[in-house]
């Protein structure tokens, strides 16, 4: 236990040493919440709608409809504002009277806005409750590009509507999970320098077991994470009374699985790469790619079934469902919480066991 | 200026023979949007497809995310040995980091060419000429981001701070600019939000190029690129000192 105590005091050290870094992740952390509180306000969840021509009378005709916000663009509006996301559907009026979707987003989209004109279309369903952005299926024989006159395009499933979702909690985590596990990594790198200056073979010829030195990273690592993440959301719960959408407890435990994530993956980074540079890029690049297939920023819904099927494993899928149901009151998070402990016990133990097999090795 | 020929040459053979960078600068985007271009597929499929608008989007993120090759070129361990020792010769030290900022800007600007490249023909729309239209604002947008990673490099003196504080400041402006998902379809107050990021505004000048026409955004974003590296070599100029290198 003392060699635990020694290690973890010189872990303590060098963070105070290296202050001013730390300060900088503690910063971004900060900023990059504000930001995800700030977008999680509540959104319109509406269809965008450009109208072009004699704009009355499309206005009059969509006016009435809840699910539509109509904007009436100085000049034409192009492709690049759906690449970007601004408009969902462009409609032309012509001198006869007669509107049509000249440019959608996707085909469900002009079949709708078709039908809303017609004044018999279906109402834009809402995204589902867990996710950021519903889906908008796409019609067969419809060409991927090219204006659209959308008379022809049946609707055949829910639209996407632009809103988010998500409760306060959900929204924050969706936004912030990327940014805590890319920290996590960051901070946690006291391996890979143990070994790129020669450290371990000192520490191989004192009574210290790998297992307390790995101990005592991961636990270091763990707090740099969890701390600053869990007193931005206290302070930012107090100030805005609800408790960004879950109680104390709960924001415990749902950053308690995120920092104990991050710590171990980086543990397995550090132990397994050769040099700090490597284990850098490539934690940055595995928390990146993972975190966009587990549908912590697009929608599981959005994706195709091999996809989801491969994203319901990924941890990070987990700590969202865990964060959902806890801010949707289920009681049942078992599931979620089982495949996060499973995730970071198998990292644990694999950074355990390249430990204790390169010791062997006499490569420490 | 011979001598910086030969620093440069000897700096684009070194990134050449780093497995990790060539796999950043060519198979990295690529990965890259076939996921997003997956996740994003049932988002779009009419004004154009999901996979059109994430290449946009990635490719765009792989000429800022040139900055961490960069900082990696310019101060690794390895490569810092040897220029301590190059700057105890009669070299001028501008020689150093314009070597590597220029090296690494090739060597990138290269990778993403090919990728370009290979979209295009794998059918996904990135404008004239197999997506080369786009050439010039890579590569001034690889050069200002290579140029803003050595001198970052120069400002906190350590490769590692450096590339922890550049990767997580570029995801953070990357996914507030919309590149993972969009933001301006949340709402206003996410488009308010959205429009601080240089990411909007890159990848609006680059949609309107591919997809509209209109190339006066993309040479705005171009000059500006230009402007911003040759502040950041200005910079280069002021901070860096030799003795950082001991």
């Amino acid at each position: 236990m003392s060699c635990f105590s020694a290690f973890f005091l010189n872990l303590v050290r060098r963070v105070r040493a290296a202050g001013g870094e730390y300060a900088v992740y503690g910063a971004l952390l900060i900023g990059v919440a504000q930001i995800a509180l700030f977008v999680a306000l509540p959104g319109e969840g509406r269809l965008r709608v450009a109208v072009e021509g004699q704009q009355a009378s499309a206005s009059r005709l969509l006016a009435g409809v809840p699910s539509v916000t109509v904007t009436h663009p100085r000049s034409a509006p192009g492709r690049a504002d759906i690449a970007l996301g601004r408009l969902d559907a462009v409609v032309e009026v012509a001198p006869d009277g007669s509107a049509g979707v000249t440019l959608a987003r996707s085909g469900a989209v002009a079949a709708t806005v078709t039908g809303l004109l017609r004044g018999a279309g279906e109402a834009v369903q809402p995204a589902p409750a867990d996710t950021a952005a519903g889906t908008a299926a796409i019609p067969a024989g419809v060409p991927a590009t090219g204006p659209v006159h959308a008379a022809a395009a049946p609707a055949t499933g829910p639209v996407r509507g632009p809103a988010p979702a998500r409760g306060p909690a959900s929204t924050l985590m969706g936004i912030w999970l990327m940014f805590l596990l890319t920290v996590g990594a960051l901070c946690g790198r006291f391996a890979a320098q143990d070994r790129e200056r020669r450290m371990l073979g000192r520490l191989s010829a004192t009574p210290a077991t790998p297992g307390f030195y790995l101990a005592a990273n991961g636990i270091a690592t763990f707090l740099l994470c969890f701390v600053p993440a869990l007193l931005t959301v206290l302070v930012e719960g107090a100030l805005r009374g609800d408790g960004v959408g879950l109680p104390a407890a709960a924001w415990v435990l749902v950053l308690g699985c995120t920092a104990a994530l991050a710590a171990a993956f980086s543990l397995l980074v550090d132990t397994l790469l050769p040099d700090e540079d490597q284990a850098v890029m490539v934690a940055g690049m595995a928390t990146l790619f993972t975190t966009l297939l587990s549908g912590s920023f697009i929608a599981p819904a959005a994706q195709g079934r091999i996809l989801r099927a491969v994203s319901t494993v990924m941890p990070q899928r987990a700590i969202m469902e865990l964060t959902g149901r806890l801010e949707s009151g289920d009681a049942a998070i078992g599931a979620p919480l089982g495949i996060v402990a499973a995730v970071i016990a198998g990292f644990c133990l694999a950074a355990y066991l390249v430990t204790v097999s390169r010791l062997r090795r006499g490569k420490w | 200026m011979e001598t910086l020929y030969a620093i440069f040459r000897r700096d684009l053979l070194n990134l050449g023979r780093k497995g990790s960078f060539v796999f950043s600068a060519t198979v990295f985007p690529l990965a890259l949007v076939g996921l997003l271009g997956l996740l994003n597929e049932g988002l779009f499929g009419m004004a154009m497809t999901g996979w059109d608008v994430c290449a946009v989007n990635i490719m765009v993120y792989m000429a800022v995310y040139s900055s961490m090759i960069a900082t990696n070129s310019f101060m690794e361990r390895a490569v810092k040995a040897t220029n301590l020792r190059v700057l105890f010769t009669p070299v001028p030290l501008a020689a150093l980091y314009l070597g590597k900022i220029l090296a690494t800007t090739i060597f990138c600007a290269s990778g993403y060419f090919v990728d370009l490249v290979v979209l295009s023909l794998l059918g996904i729309h990135l404008g004239p000429g197999l997506g080369m239209g786009l050439a010039p604002l890579v590569v001034t947008l690889t050069l200002a981001s290579t140029s803003i990673g050595v001198l970052l490099c120069c400002l906190v003196k350590d490769e590692p701070t450096a590339n922890r504080i550049l990767s997580l400041v570029v995801n953070i402006a990357a996914a507030l600019g919309g590149v993972f998902f969009s933001m301006e379809s949340l709402g206003g107050t996410a488009a308010a939000v959205a429009g601080f990021s240089p990411f909007t505004w890159l990848r609006e000048a680059v949609f309107r190029f591919v997809w509209d026409g209109q190339a006066m955004g993309t040479a705005v974003a171009a000059a500006g690129s230009l402007l911003v590296a040759g502040a950041a070599v200005l910079g280069c100029r002021a901070t860096f000192k030799s003795e950082d290198y001991a």
